[in-house]
């Protein structure tokens, strides 16, 4: 196993460099001059041009394409990834604060997510054809289809516009609030985005569930052990569950990834200050350095994942050979 | 495993229900809002004022707090909160520039003989930091010293502070010039100047007097002798009084008060130990050891969250895009002495898309510069809420490349302006709330609403029409049929024809036109032009971008060469309080990005300097140079005014004297703003 795991790490570093190499050279063809972007207009022709060389500088954008590649990445195995240009500030400094309130909301979703998902798929599974699995099979495919936008100005109309209970949006206050005050203002604040994101989460789970269950409830050895006179729950959750746990486990793993990647959408619609919505302002702001370090990460991650992933498959299906 | 997941749901909501209850915002944090303090009302003592919070919706900040940082209209209004309203010369909510009469206690002019003026402030003595130290002389010349140094340009600040006063290009560059180009020190004595460079065998080798066209001779010369500290321009005088004299070379100037109007910056606290010296010249000295390390200090700490201030609210926090204020104990009052009445401001992130709801709900107290039609008219519908309107002091356009391909002829700029149904722009766009303009200005500025009738009787109101179009291309090289001999024919020009003009080297009339995406404007534009250029046998093509690629294409496609596409752009502008076409329009800045339309005319050049240099005292003249300026650029149709806007500020009916003007913000005026929320 230990060889297995370093073998693909040791695959892993050509492909993450590959990747790296195509996210700096795909920012660098983004039209736009980000030291542009950044400068006041309000400067005087004298004073802009030296503005501009200074910060050109800074950014090291004076130096050629690959210098530029060489000196990212090194400065990024060193913990310095660069200047925000979107933000004026280090990138980490700029980050920071918006990963740790997309860990905050996604903490949630994901719990609420497997909470519900996994029950109603299993149950699905079981009474399949009867009134809940109809419903369910409804209400999936209705949250599959559904924009999470829509979705989410829904809520914002009922509770906030109409009820008046929630908030629009944003956050809470944490130089005016403390204590439980702070922690009700972000229960009051994550409500609505953390059922936009169940809501449309959960769909797709629970379908992803409810087939691996009917899967399982197919093969010979669930039979066997119905056969066998064993209780039906013994044959739903030791017997079916943990081999339907193959399609499973891979999408618990990728929630790991959703931990720290935002929804842009949502966070953009309930003004969260989240991860995504700073990628996608960073995007159209030019902000390559941003752009580019935040993509590694989500590389880097989603990486790992697999990797995960892939261990946790031979775990839980003793079929699959590290070999 | 059930009574569980019961006991954990119940608790969930449990915790769902408490966080929906309505709570109340505590005054003070350092005060615990939940204990109830029931002391007895001692009818002799002044009732305490109530603690009152603003919060106004905004899209997001950058949370650059510091001027010479970013350029975002959200981090502006924090920044004037925090350091505006000192500044020895306001602007009134009416445009007007005045002498800050709360913080001078009188002035003095003073015209040299090569023309230079000198204004000498004298400052009033009860004015305070936010700390509660004094804020004297030496604080608002070390603000000049400061924001001119290159040390603060290698700080990363970009700051214009005393650009039109005598000395400061010599202060800027570190170093005075001789008559060779050298650099020489005060006596007119030239300066061994020195760099050391690493050779390509890795050696330090030190060069002596190196050539003044090498890129690092600035550097150099900063690394040899950093001895040019002075500012000659600039003196203090004593403790209260400190001058400024304006370059002879800037003045006359209509808009005067604007070169000297500055504020402070607090120097003990930014620099301790500095001090104000006066130099061999009578110039102001700033004497510190380590003001590079000092400015990056300040940059890299004070710019994201000032701690002493002087404007009317100090910095809280700024944290997920909510930006706390409180209010400054130790401000003396805006210009008409007038102190804040609201305890806190919050400035906060919100969805543009649900603003007005929140406003409505009374989520947010204020949102500003509203101008979508359905939003106005949600408003106005509410009980709930005030609106308040007023007009911009700017206006929408299609600026067009005046350098570049057919666009160059300024009889193809007029066919272009025939070709679109402003009306229908207007309505499309704005749902009514605006008007018409016929050249580069705004109904807000003065200069409209003086001599807006004698400007408009000189101007043509064009519209849509297709005839005037063909009438304008036909005096072009453009009026070929494909072969670039046969003449082109209107008529058949029609709806689908494909029948263009070309001219007689046979190149086919293209217009490119670059636009934002998610743009009315840009859709309303792709909409008339797809439909109305075939009919005068223009090709006409739209793309999208985002704003950042359509300023790269506009502001520098002087120096794209072969790859220059564009000729035309819809974008907006604003007009300053100081109104000075001359960056903008004068040949001066061809090749420059100032010039944005690369627009060359002897007459609008003389015009353009005209209208600076007029005296600040002639208004009339300056009225008639405006007024034949505009005419000008109608003429010359360097971009077409489309719109000129009508702002909606909307406030939860508890908010008072929020009366903003096109050249005042409701941070601008928060002096006059209560909320008895």
């Amino acid at each position: 196993m230990v060889r297995y795991i370093i073998k693909r790490i040791l695959i892993l570093i050509p492909v993450f460099i590959c990747i790296t190499i195509m996210l700096f050279g795909v920012t660098k063809l983004m039209p736009g001059d980000p030291v542009r972007a950044m400068l006041p207009s309000t400067l005087k022709a004298e004073q802009y041009e030296a503005a501009y060389e200074a910060m050109h500088k800074k950014m090291g954008l004076d130096k050629s394409l690959p210098e530029q590649y060489i000196r990212w990445m090194a400065n990024m195995f060193t913990g310095e990834f660069g200047w925000s240009t979107n933000y004026n500030k280090p990138v980490i400094n700029a980050v920071s604060e918006p990963i740790r309130n997309t860990i905050i909301m996604n903490i949630g979703v994901i719990f609420f997510s497997l909470l519900i998902g996994i029950p109603v798929g299993v149950v699905c599974a079981v009474k399949k054809g009867g009134l809940f699995d109809n419903f369910w099979q409804v209400f999936s495919l209705v949250m599959w289809a559904m924009p999470s936008f829509f979705l989410a100005l829904c809520l914002i109309y009922l509770f906030a516009t109409k009820l008046g209970w929630l908030p629009f949006g944003g956050m809470p206050n944490t130089s005016l609030l403390s204590g439980v005050e702070l922690f009700l203002g972000y229960v009051k604040h994550l409500i609505l985005p953390t059922i936009v994101l169940v809501l449309i989460g959960i769909a797709g789970e629970i379908r992803t569930v409810r087939v691996a269950m009917l899967d399982a409830f197919n093969q010979d050895y669930i039979r066997t052990a119905r056969a066998k006179g064993l209780r039906e729950k013994v044959v739903i959750w030791s017997h079916a569950m943990r081999n339907a746990m193959i399609p499973i486990s891979g999408m618990v793993i990728a929630y790991i990834f959703s931990l720290f990647s935002g929804s842009t959408i949502t966070e953009t619609i309930f003004a969260w200050n989240g991860i995504g919505r700073v990628l996608i302002s960073s995007v159209t702001s030019r902000d390559t350095q941003m752009v580019t370090t935040m993509n590694s990460f989500f590389a880097m991650l989603s990486l790992v994942c697999v990797l995960i992933q892939d261990i946790v498959y031979c775990i839980v299906d003793p079929r699959v050979k590290l070999s | 495993m059930k009574k569980f997941f019961a006991m954990l749901l119940a608790l969930l909501m449990v915790f769902a229900i408490a966080a929906c209850k309505p709570t109340v915002e505590p005054d003070d944090p350092e005060v615990d809002p939940t204990e109830e303090v029931q002391d007895p009302v001692d009818p002799t003592e002044e009732p305490v004022p109530a603690e009152t919070t603003l919060t106004v919706g905004t899209p997001a900040m950058n949370g650059d707090f510091l001027g010479g940082f970013g350029n975002s209209s959200y981090d502006l209004a924090i920044k004037t909160l925090l350091n505006g309203y000192m500044g020895t010369v306001v602007t009134t909510p009416g445009g007007e520039f005045v002498i800050n009469p709360t913080v001078v206690e009188n002035h003095t002019t003073e015209v040299d003989a090569a023309g230079n003026k000198t204004y000498t402030f004298t400052l009033h003595k009860d004015l305070l930091w936010s700390n509660g130290e004094p804020m004297t002389a030496k604080d608002y010349v070390f603000s000049i010293l400061w924001g001119a140094s290159p040390e603060w340009l290698k700080a990363g600040a970009s700051d214009s502070s005393g650009d039109l006063l005598v000395g400061y290009s010599d202060y800027y560059r570190g170093y005075y010039v001789g008559a060779n180009g050298l650099a020489v020190d005060a006596n007119g004595v030239e300066v061994e100047v020195k760099s050391t460079e690493t050779n390509a065998d890795g050696e330090e080798v030190t060069y002596s007097n190196i050539d003044p066209e090498s890129p690092t001779y600035d550097e150099a010369v900063y690394n040899s002798v950093a001895w040019c500290k002075e500012f000659t321009g600039l003196k203090l005088i004593d403790e209260y009084t400190f001058s400024m004299t304006i370059d002879a070379a800037e003045l006359p100037y209509f808009y005067e008060l604007a070169l000297v109007a500055y504020g402070p910056s607090p120097m003990d606290y930014w620099a301790p130990g500095a001090t104000i010296e006066t130099g061999a010249n009578g110039g102001a000295v700033l004497k510190c050891d380590n003001l590079l390390e000092l400015c990056q200090n300040v940059a890299n700490t004070e710019r994201y969250a000032p701690q002493v201030v002087c404007g009317p609210y100090t910095f809280v926090s700024f944290e997920n895009q909510i930006a706390t204020l409180k209010v400054n104990e130790f401000f003396k009052g805006d210009y008409e002495g007038k102190k804040p009445q609201i305890t806190y401001i919050i400035q906060k992130e919100i969805n543009q898309t649900t603003q007005v709801d929140a406003v409505i709900a009374g989520d947010v107290d204020l949102i500003t510069g509203v101008i979508e039609g359905p939003k106005i008219e949600q408003a106005k519908a509410a009980e709930t809420v005030n609106t308040h309107s007023y007009l911009r002091n700017g206006y929408g356009l299609i600026a067009i490349a005046c350098d570049f391909g057919p666009t160059a002829d300024v009889n193809v700029r007029w066919a272009l302006a025939y070709l679109i149904d402003r009306n229908e722009v207007l309505n499309y766009v704005l749902g009514g709330y605006g008007g018409i303009v016929h050249g580069p200005y705004g109904f807000a500025q003065w200069m409209y609403q003086e001599g807006g009738a004698d400007l408009e009787a000189r101007l043509t109101a064009f519209n849509l029409n297709v005839e005037k179009a063909n009438e304008y291309l036909d005096k072009t090289d453009y009026k070929f049929e494909s072969d670039g001999v046969t003449p082109f024919d209107a008529t058949k020009a029609t709806a689908g024809s494909e029948y263009y003009r070309y001219n007689s080297a046979g190149e086919r009339l293209d217009i490119h036109h670059l636009g934002t995406t998610e743009n009315e404007v840009t859709d309303i534009i792709e909409i008339q032009y797809t439909a109305n250029a075939p009919l005068a046998g223009i090709a006409f093509d739209v793309t999208k971008s985002d704003f950042n690629a359509l300023l790269d294409n506009y502001y520098y496609g002087y120096e794209m060469g072969d790859d220059r596409y564009y000729h035309t752009f819809n974008l907006a502008t604003n007009f300053s309080a100081a109104y000075d076409p001359y960056y903008s329009w004068h040949s001066d800045f061809i090749g420059t990005w100032y010039n944005s339309c690369q627009l060359s005319d002897p007459l609008l050049d003389q015009l353009c300097i005209d209208l600076r240099t007029c005296d600040p005292t002639d208004r009339e003249g300056y009225l008639k140079i405006w007024i034949d300026l505009t005419v000008r650029l109608h003429e010359l149709m360097p971009n077409i005014p489309l719109y000129s806007n009508e702002y909606f500020d909307i406030s939860y009916n508890t908010v008072q004297g929020c009366d903003t003007t096109p050249l005042a913000d409701w941070y601008d005026i928060i002096c006059n703003i209560t909320n008895n929320k």
